[in-house]
């Protein structure tokens, strides 16, 4: 069984292509979207999801959230008495959504179509893979965010000829396709996008002007106060896509907190993160050599693009006003579901294909001799160039730069900038030349091949000899090597992980746990119905504690709307 | 371009809509995870064929310009519109025409914005280049202004402007070579602004105690923004350090020896003097001869000024004799200038054969004999005994055959190279191992000189085998 995920910073989905089409899962507290978070409880049990998040104010140094930022580095976090690397968090988060999947479809699953950011490098793309690996699945294929929610969203209006603009905010990931569908073919055109700007940013900006205006600092509160606070602000940020203005109220530690905002003083916060998203749009744009006006629509998915000012900046810019997908938060996942079908081939789906592009140009290191016989060295000499249509393969010409020569490196890079100093090295290669031949018949020919996987094949070939060279990119530094996977695979099995039954039960004491920091006044009670929830869990009366969870629920919500 | 129609199965007056169909229908047979190569160039197909087709469209319409103009997003205003009352008189309607007057304020909000933060907020609080369009062309005029005529403009405004505008990636369409170049001289035209020498003698490294001498810069510059003059050159040859100065700021103005991209206020032909001339490296130009020149004949002349004054002073009681005194100033004098001739031979002489064995020369034998044949014929006239002088000969040539091995292994890191890092110390090596050798003998009379033919024969020989490569194509297979 092949099913389509979408692993979120914030939140994760899963889902499957069935006989109505796309279908999403729900986890077992009955909801589509799982929180990408992960706790250590103190009887070391792996927490995921919902009672994490809900512990990432209660319990924050064993809580970690938002790593999918940390996706392609060595990054470790220390979770009660294990450090995990980014890949090992999401691999734990692959695990709770595949046994969701597996619980409603009642069969194991072996492989998934996982979306990753368009604008992904080579290194957060192969920590992706190696995540899927360690959750013990086969990840059948990558499929890039926005041509994910393209998918979904072209094939739910079935507009033929239509040119679009997919504008994806997410929690941490800013991506912009411009894509056409004809004739069932879903051609993506180009991409663009920042890796480190979402919703999460949006939220940092709201807490510095918080603190500074309240003359705070950030050092003044506890962590699990300065959780709190996040949260609130998160609401604060959520109220501010519906109301003019928004208050918040309340004393957390030692501070009172009393602040309100509107929406121009956000929109005038916001203006350098706006700024920011100014340049994937227009570079995307003009890869795609269209003009705005021949956009036909704008579709904004992600969470973070309910903000009102995603449709100024967007009314600002194309001179028209954004559509809104029906359900930007599923989006994503429908399209990874509809990927995976087109992956199974599904009957239904036979008449649609999907060509996609590679968004970073790839190239190698030259030096470059001018009229008056200077050398400049150091400059990046592009041989795919970004946005073309995968796969490809691409050959170019290089000669020695000096008579007699008798080696050549080859220093291979990713990037966009002119000079490869500011681009990201992918390898080396050794070549060995003839030194006793003139400069133009020492030629080498460099072939760079990009699979629709997004592994990159370098080889070159000196002519005069023939010998050929060959580099497979699949090894980066801060990466895991096959081995090492295996290793880890092995030790994340022993992790104790609570069983899916029981995941509502820990939810709800999660729950009450964060009440129970943000709300002074209730303490008391809610450490009474804690202990009482405790007691009647450890009967193991299945009987008693159902009755009693729809009790202790109904008395949280009443709780939690009170406040 | 055929094949791209018969692989779609295409007639050549094909629409659009039927290249799609076209394109559609075989995607599906070729399907980019089946088979890569097919559908490669079942893409390029495509691809050239709608080129085609939209390159046909664009020459039906052309000879009616009246109507596309306005709305093709390619064209531009001339760009020799420099005066935007020029551009304001054209055509007063046209959108189009603000982009002259909107190019000349970037232009001046670069020249005049104090840091690259003042300009990145006046680019972006401009509402114009909200406009994506307007935005692409106003960066294309902005930048060919500029290449037709580069302004004062710091290095760090101009990265601010390339980014503001997403020129400064390798896809952007502009050479980087070309624009790196633009950048160079934008930044020696803002340097040379008074307000701004301190940056200019910062970055020739003119510094005195940790602060720039903005003082010897302008001194400097004015001297260059003359033209050649002797009276000059002599007198700023005497002071080494002056020179060497001359020879920094011309190496930064003209971005790293750049010469035809000096600033038009600079005198080129007097820039260039000091540079070839003064600039440090191994190289013995014509320049470099004249100025060593100059200075051997002026210290040549003081000695002889100095020996007359002598004479004059300490004059005998029956008056000065002349002739002695001519005599006496005319040798001093005449040394001076033969030894500098002598030193200057050697030099040429050492850079000439040790040139590297990929330059092209026209008798390479000479050249890569030359040391060892040299040798052999010095030290032939010494052992025969009637030449001793000639033994200076032969350490001439060890020392030549050292620099030429040293220069050639260069780079290389070896032990070897390493402790012959420089001459000073390959010698100092030299003198302990041969006076530790005649401590050992206990010998009087050590035989130096034939210990010195010996070795440099051995370096010419082990530098003919590590380019041996060069000797015959045969050699190189290793």
């Amino acid at each position: 069984m092949i099913v389509g995920i979408d692993l979120g910073t914030t939140h994760s989905l899963v889902g499957h292509y069935g006989e109505e089409g796309p279908q999403l899962f729900r986890n077992a507290l009955g909801e589509y979207l799982t929180p990408s978070v992960i706790s250590v409880d103190d009887e070391g049990h792996m927490l995921v999801g919902a009672p994490a998040r809900d512990r990432l104010i209660s319990h924050p140094n064993t809580s970690v959230a938002a790593f999918k930022r940390w996706m392609g580095t060595a990054r470790e976090v220390q979770l009660g008495k294990r450090s995990f690397r980014p890949e090992e968090l999401s691999a734990l988060v692959l695990r709770s959504l595949l046994a969701d999947a597996e619980a409603a479809l009642g069969e194991k699953v072996q492989e998934a179509v996982i979306s990753v950011p368009a604008y992904f490098s080579d290194a957060q793309r192969k920590a992706t893979r190696a995540a899927g690996e360690l959750a013990g699945i086969k990840v059948e294929r990558l499929i890039n965010e926005p041509t994910a929610a393209a998918l979904a969203y072209g094939l739910q209006e079935r507009k033929e000829g239509s040119r679009f603009l997919i504008f994806d905010l997410g929690g941490g990931t800013f991506d912009v396709s411009v894509l056409e569908m004809f004739e069932g073919v879903v051609e993506v055109h180009a991409s663009a996008g920042d890796n480190y700007l979402g919703g999460e940013d949006f939220l940092d900006v709201l807490q510095t002007a918080c603190l500074a205006d309240l003359k705070l600092r950030a050092d003044d509160f506890s962590p699990v106060e300065r959780g709190l606070l996040r949260r609130r602000l998160e609401l604060v940020k959520r109220s501010l896509s519906q109301q003019p203005e928004v208050s918040v109220e309340g004393q957390i530690g030692k501070h009172d907190i009393v602040w309100r905002i509107d929406q121009d003083r956000f929109l005038q916060l916001a203006e350098p993160l706006m700024q920011r998203m100014r340049m994937p749009l227009e570079r995307a744009l003009r890869d795609a050599r269209l003009r705005p006006d021949q956009l036909d629509e704008i579709v904004l998915v992600g969470g973070a693009s309910r903000m009102p000012l995603v449709s100024r900046l967007i009314a600002r810019m194309f001179g028209k006003l954004p559509l809104r997908h029906v359900n930007p938060d599923e989006a994503i996942a429908l399209g990874a579901c509809v990927a995976s079908g087109l992956k199974s081939r599904n009957a239904k789906l036979d008449e649609v294909i999907l060509t996609d592009v590679c968004p970073y140009t790839l190239g190698v290191e030259v030096g470059q001799r001018d009229a008056q016989g200077h050398v400049q060295n150091g400059l990046f000499s592009p041989i795919i160039q970004r946005n073309s249509v995968v796969p490809i393969s691409r050959e170019s010409s290089y000669y020695p730069l000096a008579e007699r020569q008798a080696k050549l490196s080859l220093k291979i890079y990713q990037g966009e900038n002119p000079m490869v100093d500011n681009n990201i090295k992918l390898g080396e290669l050794e070549i060995t030349l003839n030194p006793t031949l003139p400069i133009a018949k020492n030629e080498v020919v460099v072939r760079f091949t990009y699979d629709i996987n997004g592994v990159l094949q370098v080889e070159a070939t000196p002519k005069a000899s023939g010998i050929r060279h060959e580099l497979m990119l699949q090894q980066n530094p801060g990466l895991l090597s096959d081995q090492e996977i295996r290793a880890r695979l092995a030790a994340l099995s022993e992790l104790k992980i609570h069983p899916r039954a029981k995941q509502e039960n820990i939810a709800l004491l999660a729950r009450a746990e964060r009440l129970f920091e943000e709300h002074l006044s209730a303490r008391q009670v809610l450490q009474q119905w804690i202990s009482h929830f405790r007691q009647i869990l450890e009967t193991q009366d299945e009987r008693v504690i159902l009755e009693h969870r729809e009790n202790f629920s109904h008395a949280l919500d009443s709780l939690e709307a009170q406040v | 371009m055929n094949w791209a129609f018969e692989l779609l199965g295409l007639r050549p007056d094909a629409d659009v809509a039927d290249v799609k169909r076209a394109y559609a229908r075989l995607l599906r047979i070729t399907r980019p995870d089946d088979d890569p190569e097919a559908f490669q160039r079942l893409h390029m197909a495509y691809k050239i064929v709608l080129a085609h087709i939209s390159a046909k469209a664009t020459a039906a319409i052309m000879p009616t310009p009246t109507v596309v103009t306005h709305a093709e997003p390619t064209s531009r205003p001339p760009v020799q519109l420099a005066l935007p009352t020029h551009a304001d008189t054209t055509n007063v309607t046209e959108p189009v025409v603000h982009l002259g007057t909107l190019t000349n304020e970037i232009i001046r909000a670069a020249i005049e914005a104090q840091n690259s933060e003042e300009l990145s907020r006046w680019l972006k609080n401009r509402p114009e280049f909200w406009s994506i369009q307007i935005k692409q062309q106003a960066a294309q005029l902005v930048l060919q202004r500029l290449f037709q005529q580069p302004q004062a403009i710091a290095a760090h405004c101009m990265d601010a402007m390339l980014k503001f505008f997403d020129l400064d990636h390798v896809l952007s369409g502009v050479n980087p070579v070309a624009l790196q170049s633009l950048r160079a001289r934008q930044r020696t035209l803002w340097e040379l602004r008074p307000e701004n020498h301190h940056e200019l003698a910062r970055r020739a490294g003119l510094m005195h105690n940790g602060r720039p001498e903005v003082l010897r810069v302008r001194k400097d510059l004015a001297l260059l923004q003359h033209p050649l003059n002797w009276a000059r050159v002599t007198l700023a040859a005497m002071q080494s350090k002056r020179a060497h100065g001359l020879a920094a700021l011309v190496r930064t103005l003209s971005n790293n020896g750049r010469l035809d991209e000096l600033p038009a206020s600079v005198n080129r032909q007097h820039a260039m003097f000091w540079f070839r001339g003064a600039t440090g490296g191994p190289l013995l130009t014509r320049e470099r001869f004249i100025l060593h020149s100059l200075r051997a004949g002026v210290w040549a002349f003081v000695t002889m000024l100095a020996v007359v004054v002598i004479a004059m002073m300490s004059a005998a009681p029956d008056g000065v004799h002349w002739s002695e005194v001519a005599r006496v100033a005319g040798i001093l004098g005449g040394g001076i200038l033969v030894l500098w001739l002598l030193i200057a031979g050697f030099w040429w002489f050492d850079l000439w054969q040790g040139m590297p064995e990929s330059t092209p020369s026209r008798w390479p034998w000479l050249r890569r004999l030359a040391i060892p044949l040299l040798c052999v014929l010095s030290f032939a006239m010494y052992e025969t005994g009637n030449a001793p002088y000639m033994r200076w000969l032969v350490m001439m040539c060890f020392i030549a055959a050292m620099r030429k091995f040293r220069r050639r292994i260069a780079g290389n890191g070896s032990f070897f190279a390493r402790i012959t890092a420089s001459t000073p110390a390959f010698i100092w090596i030299s003198v302990w191992i041969i006076a530790a050798l005649s401590r050992a003998q206990g010998m009087e009379d050590f035989p130096l000189i034939p210990i010195l033919a010996l070795a440099t024969f051995a370096m010419s020989i082990a530098d003919l085998w590590r380019h041996r490569a060069y000797l015959h194509p045969r050699l190189a297979r290793n």
